[in-house]
């Protein structure tokens, strides 16, 4: 698999007629292509996920799917395949032989498992480690994947859904991969601003933009069709307070700083956002339950091994 | 020095002593801090779902090495931590972290 040369890397931003040179906040930026007037504009044309990822999510949304056809979809994939598998034998599951054919995998996991594993291997694989300048994507991966499992263990505790919590953590903050991605040049204002400032990366970002990236990856989310629950957390899980019953927002949160503080992964800078301790004790976490789950986190993270390409 | 840490149940092994009360999930106490871990209670701990207990852990480090290590921590901590320093709910993650990387010391 390739890792930059795969995506069109747009270098002319398209000029609308009449519009000002810098629509954002303005002050702290100059000639943006990503602003609050041209964001829907822009995430409408940034590439599909891949057909048969797109296919197998709508397949499995239409209600009636056999599990033979999904398998045989899959199936003509083989990165897609592989991933899958991966995450199968990873120790979420606790199989305890190694599940070696998706025809097995299927018949494990039933559909909804199924679901949610596609989502996030076709992600991933729409954005495979490599090297964008100054923004490290195999490390913004393994915060992600930490997120996620730490966002699964939480849910564990809460008695909340663990597939939608993992997946939830894992693609939090697929806004900020987008922009390293598709929008280099704003995204190095934004890189600039957070090292002149010594801030959070999404305090940069919505000083240069206006905006941050859990809105650039809700959008995104709406664009592959996402389900509802995830586009949510992704929206909101700097400010879970708000949305108060968006109780995934909420685990998102508290599981990204938990792995900031157990340095999994790089989430884009080297600080620490506030706990929001109100909205925590909300979704029923308290204290005990983030001591108890530190050493579940580092466990479950350890064995899992999503990156890795055979 | 002797230290308590969490441990995934399955990393503890029958003649290791718990460092806290067992819980479980309705916070009801399952087995008492001090307890000697036996095969049986162990897999008792397995039934009941829990999956992770306090252990307390001989440090085999020198003093020296641990020093450094706890040096090293807390300055990755410090970092991590600089800007909310002054918010109580911070600090007390802050310590919660610590304590789970070095463990409490026990006294």
């Amino acid at each position: 698999m390739s890792t930059n040369s795969t995506f069109p890397l747009q270098t002319a931003p398209p000029q609308e007629e009449g519009q000002a040179p810098s629509p954002g906040t303005g002050e702290n930026s100059a000639g943006l292509q990503l602003t609050l007037v041209t964001l829907e504009k822009e995430i409408q044309q940034l590439p599909a996920l891949s057909v048969i990822v797109s296919e197998v999510l709508a397949l499995i949304d239409r209600g009636d799917v056999e599990l033979t056809v999904l398998m045989q979809k899959i199936g003509q994939d083989q990165a897609l395949t592989a991933r899958v598998l991966r995450v199968v034998n990873s120790p979420f599951y606790g199989f305890s032989r190694h599940i070696g054919s998706l025809k097995d995998a299927g018949m494990m996991l039933g559909v909804h498992t199924l679901r949610n594993i596609v989502m996030a291997a076709g992600i991933m694989g729409h954005f495979p480690p490599g090297e964008d300048r100054d923004f490290d994507r195999l490390s913004f991966w393994q915060h992600a994947i930490g997120t996620g499992v730490a966002t699964r263990v939480l849910a564990g505790h809460c008695g909340l859904d663990e597939e939608t919590a993992f997946s939830a953590g894992l693609l939090h903050d697929i806004g900020k991969l987008v922009m390293a991605v598709y929008f280099p040049a704003d995204f190095d204002q934004v890189l600039a601003w957070r090292d002149e400032q010594d801030c959070l990366l999404k305090d940069a970002e919505q000083a240069v933009l206006g905006f941050d990236h859990s809105l650039v990856g809700a959008r995104v989310a709406q664009k592959w069709k996402l389900p509802e629950a995830i586009i949510e957390a992704i929206q909101h899980h700097h400010v879970p307070d708000s949305v108060a019953d968006i109780p995934f927002a909420t685990l998102v949160h508290v599981a990204d700083i938990l792995c900031r503080g157990l340095e999994i992964g790089h989430g884009g800078d080297t600080l620490m956002p506030t706990l929001d301790v109100a909205a925590m004790q909300r979704v029923g976490l308290d204290w005990e339950a983030l001591r108890t789950a530190l050493p579940e986190i580092e466990a479950l993270n350890t064995g899992t091994n999503l990156m890795a390409i055979e | 020095m002797k230290t308590i840490c969490e441990q995934p149940l399955d990393q503890v092994r029958p003649g290791e002593t718990l460092g806290r009360d067992a819980l479980d999930a309705t916070g009801n106490r399952l087995l008492a801090a001090g307890t000697e871990l036996s095969t049986k209670t162990l897999a008792l701990l397995q039934r009941r779902g829990i999956k992770g207990v306090a252990i307390v852990r001989e440090n085999k480090l020198s003093g020296e090495q641990t020093e450094t290590l706890q040096q090293t921590f807390e300055q990755q901590l410090e970092l991590r931590f600089r800007k909310v320093q002054d918010d109580p709910s911070m600090q007390r993650l802050q310590t919660l972290l610590r304590d789970y990387r070095l463990g409490e010391s026990v006294t």
